[in-house]
């Protein structure tokens, strides 16, 4: 029988999405249409979905007119009693046949747990697919969830924005359902420039170029290419058009039928810093600025505009006039900013709030110099002491600009412009910024770093440095008045600091003990409170709270980390039973175990590990009371085991010191033949009381030595799986 | 202009009102929107509303931003299924030809947490200008709201620039004679001045707490009116707290709340007794 196969297309028509809603979307529709098609066992050949501001489409080539049958197996009663001696049915076979609606030689037998039994394969007939469409795609419509929906004159609706209309056909059948009231039809609508002129579609193929025609490109990534190739056009061997993703993402659903302008504007705005410039052109308006062949701005930027092409001159004298307004203003913020000497916006920092009860920035500027005074000095980094105090002085002093006021996203860049002295010779008229060394003006940009998961790192010693100290000190400030991060809710975004302070550690390798760290940084808060005039001067965690919550807090964002890579999370737990301090440190151990463990080899540390462990764990004394005598060591055996022990345990500790872990882990591994050995040639629970526990306490030695490296008594019973 | 709006809306069937004589940071603020948009009610209207925001200033330096500008208000209960259309008209109204321009309707969540209210909805653009706030209401008073209310809310001063083409609203002219910074910009630059460097604090903070008393003891005797128009002196009191930078952050929180819980108290009155008097305009459905 030929399988008979339609296209099916849906269309939800809204008024104008966000761009976010459009994307989240198209992605929904698409992941629920295949589960529910799945469901209701309708094939097809391909699945697609789509969207632009004013709709959301599923497409589906070739579905099949009719579901496929339904195949459920009954197991009925004992072949014994369903069949007598010479295999014809029985009473029983003829009752189960007919309540399955079967016939008799359609009945099958199969191996039940005991005995033979007898089934049936009952088979329901799939309805025709136009028959459950309407329930299918009500369904899917309502299935899609936004970050913000709302109401709108639908009480029973709810959508990221109102729902005009809805398409849908099946090949050229309507696929008949109702919204809370609103029917679906075969009507779709143009460009908004064609107002509420409706337009017929027959049937399904013919919706993507009666769209084109009115002006709807409904393929985001058509509109993409558009773009992107009308850019393409426009670039030559002299200029380049600088597109940053998130923007491009933004322009792409904000029009339904892309058209692209240069604009330019007055030469006179070259003059400001680029990345105010760019930020000008780029944050609310989506403009993309245009560069030469080296990176230069020019004076000219690219509207993606959803106009008509011959309105082009108007449309492109509007934005000109907005953008040069949005110019005029951010050039007065600078100009304002740069008549105060940068240096001297420090005191200005004294009159903003950190947090009201953890009093000002200035305070916090006062921490960091200490904080990280600190940490460079146990890092050895003396040299780097006085360019590191002069960024933590200036490195919040931008947030006093109106340039920061005006477009938040540039703190940090502010502050690298307004000291940057290579900028400011190129500047032609007087100032008061600052020409401070290339490294000063460089950490203070970096000292926001990473800006988002996975972003980029700070890349000098003294940016990575102030950029550990000022996150740490959020994460204790906002922890030690019990703004501590849930599961859903983390508004000072403490857990994506904790993680850029794990990145920046290890991609420079600073090291330094979290307690003794928060700690100080605790005491620093305390006794700032102290002179805070209106708030309690009292903290709500005492200094031991705070560093366990704290440490527990950073240590629980390093599993997440591990657990990102895919390491199992109880080598962790393994790890940091011997050393929770150091992050650098547990991570490097953490490796070599994890590269041990899959290497295959952990057997010959946690088998001998575990029969030294087990036998000895219950006895309550301390090698310290009870070392090892060597006078009652008798057996050959024994007397080789303590020998070598002694003298591995002093290797491991210097491995350790010198951070070689694989090595460590490979001198674990050798002890197991003579622990093997040990457990083979001599009794440990010796009668003589003696005698047994200075064998015990040769197993509690043993696991001591083993202990060097991590607490291998969480992990005994771990197996690891790829 | 505000003739051509006006003539527009009331073809619509809006009642035009007048603006409410108090400071007021948004046309939200007035009774028509705040009010009226709570309840099953249905309310159509269009008015002026003079808006205050005292922390834009920028003594007149700025060449789009003051703390004193004017808004044109429609309010529409139920949201008609074909508002965007409606608005559109209203633009064609204006003289303005859509089909030669680039009309974008950009995602933006309103929010005001001193009314407690919130909304979503667009700006407007026409050619990259912002000229309509475009605002579904769902909440208000901090009470969700249904039938839901459609807010257009047009920035006079951006339309006229953007019809007369100038990028400077201190050059519109406001007839052939006179321009819009003769009339306004030594104002402009002189609250700037006082909102900014000058009001008495302890005043402010001293009236605050007197209106929001007075406001509650109105409220006692169900006096919806009066304690309306007293939050609106309460916020105006605390947004010249924030425009002289005299409140930290937790304080800011907390005159908002005090704002608020006055806001959502009227709002829950207004509603009980609106319900009293049987809903009359629920009869009437129209009352263009």
């Amino acid at each position: 029988m030929k399988i008979l196969v339609k296209d099916l297309l849906l269309e939800i028509g809204t008024e104008e999405l966000p761009s976010s809603a459009i994307y989240s979307g198209i992605e929904q529709l698409k992941k629920n249409a295949e589960k529910t098609f799945k469901n209701h066992r309708v094939n097809y050949k391909k699945m697609n979905s789509f969207g632009s501001p004013r709709r959301i489409i599923l497409y589906i080539n070739s579905v099949e007119e009719t579901q496929s049958p339904l195949v459920t197996k009954v197991i009925g009663p004992f072949k014994k009693d369903a069949y007598d001696k010479d295999d014809k049915p029985t009473k029983v076979a003829i009752g189960f046949a007919k309540a399955m609606g079967v016939d008799l030689n359609q009945l099958g037998v199969e191996k039940g747990k005991k005995r033979d039994v007898v089934f049936a394969e009952k088979v329901e007939h799939g309805k025709e697919t136009i028959n459950i469409l309407p329930n299918i795609l009500k369904e899917l419509v309502v299935s899609l969830e936004f970050e913000k929906s709302m109401f709108w004159d639908h009480p029973d609706l709810r959508f990221s924005r109102p729902i005009r209309w809805t398409l849908s056909l099946f090949g050229d059948e309507l696929v008949d359902f109702s919204l809370d009231g609103i029917k679906s039809d075969r009507f779709t609508y143009g460009h908004r420039l064609y107002g509420k002129e409706r337009i017929l579609i027959n049937n399904c193929s013919e919706y993507f170029g009666k769209l084109k025609e009115k002006l709807v490109i409904a393929d985001q990534n058509l509109r993409r290419n558009i773009i992107l190739g009308e850019i393409e056009k426009i670039e030559d061997k002299k200029i380049k058009v600088k597109i940053t993703p998130k923007v491009l993402d933004e322009v792409v659903n904000l029009v339904e039928f892309p058209q692209i302008i240069i604009g330019d504007y007055p030469e006179k705005f070259l003059k400001l810093p680029k990345e105010i410039l760019v930020m000008a052109m780029q944050s609310h308006q989506r403009y993309f600025p245009v560069e030469d062949i080296e990176g230069n701005l020019i004076n000219q930027f690219i509207i993606v505009h959803n106009g008509l092409k011959e309105s082009e001159e108007l449309i492109k004298e509007g934005h000109q006039r907005v953008l040069e307004a949005r110019l005029e203003d951010a050039s007065y913020s600078f100009h304002k900013d740069i008549s105060i000497n940068f240096s001297d916006r420090t005191e200005l920092l004294k009159g903003i709030v950190f947090h009201d009860k953890l009093g000002s920035l200035y305070n916090k500027i006062k921490r960091l110099e200490e904080l990280g005074i600190y940490l460079a000095d146990i890092n050895n980094m003396q040299d780097l002491i006085d360019n590191l105090k002069r960024t933590v002085k200036l490195c919040k002093n931008d947030l006093t600009t109106k340039m920061v006021g005006e477009f938040p996203e540039l703190q940090g860049v502010v502050g690298k412009i307004y000291t940057d002295s290579s900028y400011i010779i190129t500047l032609y008229e007087p100032s008061k910024l600052g020409g401070e060394e290339k490294i000063v003006s460089k950490a203070i940009y970096e000292h926001y770093l990473p800006i988002q998961a996975d972003g980029d790192l700070p890349k000098s010693k003294v940016g990575s440095i102030v950029s550990v100290v000022d996150k740490l000190d959020n994460i204790v400030g906002m922890l030690l008045i019990g703004h501590i991060p849930t599961s859903s809710q983390d508004p000072h975004v403490l857990r994506r600091q904790a993680n850029g302070i794990i990145s920046i550690v290890l991609n420079i390798g600073l090291s330094f003990p979290l307690s003794d760290m928060i700690t100080k940084n605790y005491k620093l808060y305390k006794d700032q409170i102290q002179t805070l005039s209106h708030s309690k001067k009292t903290l709500e965690l005492s200094q031991k709270e705070t560093v366990k919550i704290v440490k527990e807090f950073i240590l629980d964002r390093l599993k997440a980390y591990l657990i990102r890579l895919e390491h199992p999370s109880e080598l962790f737990e393994a790890i940091i039973g011997v050393n929770d301090e150091q992050i650098v440190n547990i991570l490097e151990r953490e490796s070599a175990l994890f590269n041990f463990v899959k290497s295959g080899n952990f057997e010959d540390i946690i088998v001998p590990y575990e029969r030294c462990y087990n036998l000895s764990k219950g006895e309550m004394f301390y090698p310290r009371l009870y070392p090892v005598d060597d006078k009652l060591l008798s057996h050959p055996t024994e007397i080789k085991l303590a020998n070598l022990i002694k003298t591995s345990k002093r290797k491991i500790k210097e491995l350790i010191n010198s951070k070689k872990y694989d090595l460590v882990l490979k001198k674990l591994s050798s002890l197991r033949p003579l622990v093997d050995k040990l457990f083979d040639d001599v009794l440990i629970m010796e009668e003589d009381l003696n005698i047994r526990r200075n064998r015990l306490s040769l197993l509690l030695y043993c696991v001591n030595t083993y202990s060097e490296f991590c607490d291998f008594s969480k992990i005994i019973h771990f197996v690891y799986k790829k | 202009m505000i003739l051509n709006l006006h003539q527009y809306w009331v073809d619509y069937g809006c009642l035009i009102l007048q603006p409410q004589d108090l400071e007021k940071g948004a046309g939200t603020f007035h009774w028509a929107s705040f009010l009226r948009c709570l309840g099953p009610e249905p309310w159509k209207a269009a008015y002026i509303s003079p808006s205050r925001r005292p922390t834009d200033g920028r003594y007149a330096e700025n060449p789009f931003r003051m703390q004193y500008f004017y808004q044109y208000q429609v309010v529409l209960k139920p949201s008609p299924p074909d508002v965007q259309d409606i608005y559109l008209k209203s633009l064609e109204s204006l003289g303005i030809n859509l089909r030669e321009h680039d009309i974008r309707f950009v995602e933006d969540d309103w929010e005001s947490p001193t009314l407690g209210a919130s909304g979503l909805g667009w700006e407007v653009w026409i050619d990259g200008m912002e000229i309509t706030q475009f605002t579904y209401f769902q909440q208000m008073g901090s009470i969700e709201l249904f039938p839901i209310t459609a807010e257009l809310t047009y920035g006079l001063e951006r339309l006229a620039m953007y019809i007369q083409r100038k990028n400077n609203v201190f050059e519109l002219k406001w007839n052939d004679k006179i321009t819009y910074g003769e009339i306004y910009k030594e104002a402009e630059s002189q609250w700037s001045i006082y909102n900014f460097d000058l009001a008495d604090i302890k005043m402010l903070k001293k009236q605050f707490d007197m209106w929001e008393l007075e406001c509650k003891k109105a409220l006692e005797k169900k006096l919806i009116f009066p304690a309306h128009e007293l939050v609106l002196k309460c916020s105006h009191a605390f947004n010249m707290l924030d425009s002289r930078g005299a409140i930290s952050v937790t304080e800011r929180t907390n005159y908002i709340k005090r704002v608020r819980d006055l806001a959502r108290l009227i709002a829950n009155a207004y509603l009980t007794h609106r319900e009293e008097l049987g809903l009359p305009l629920l009869k009437g459905e129209n009352i263009g």
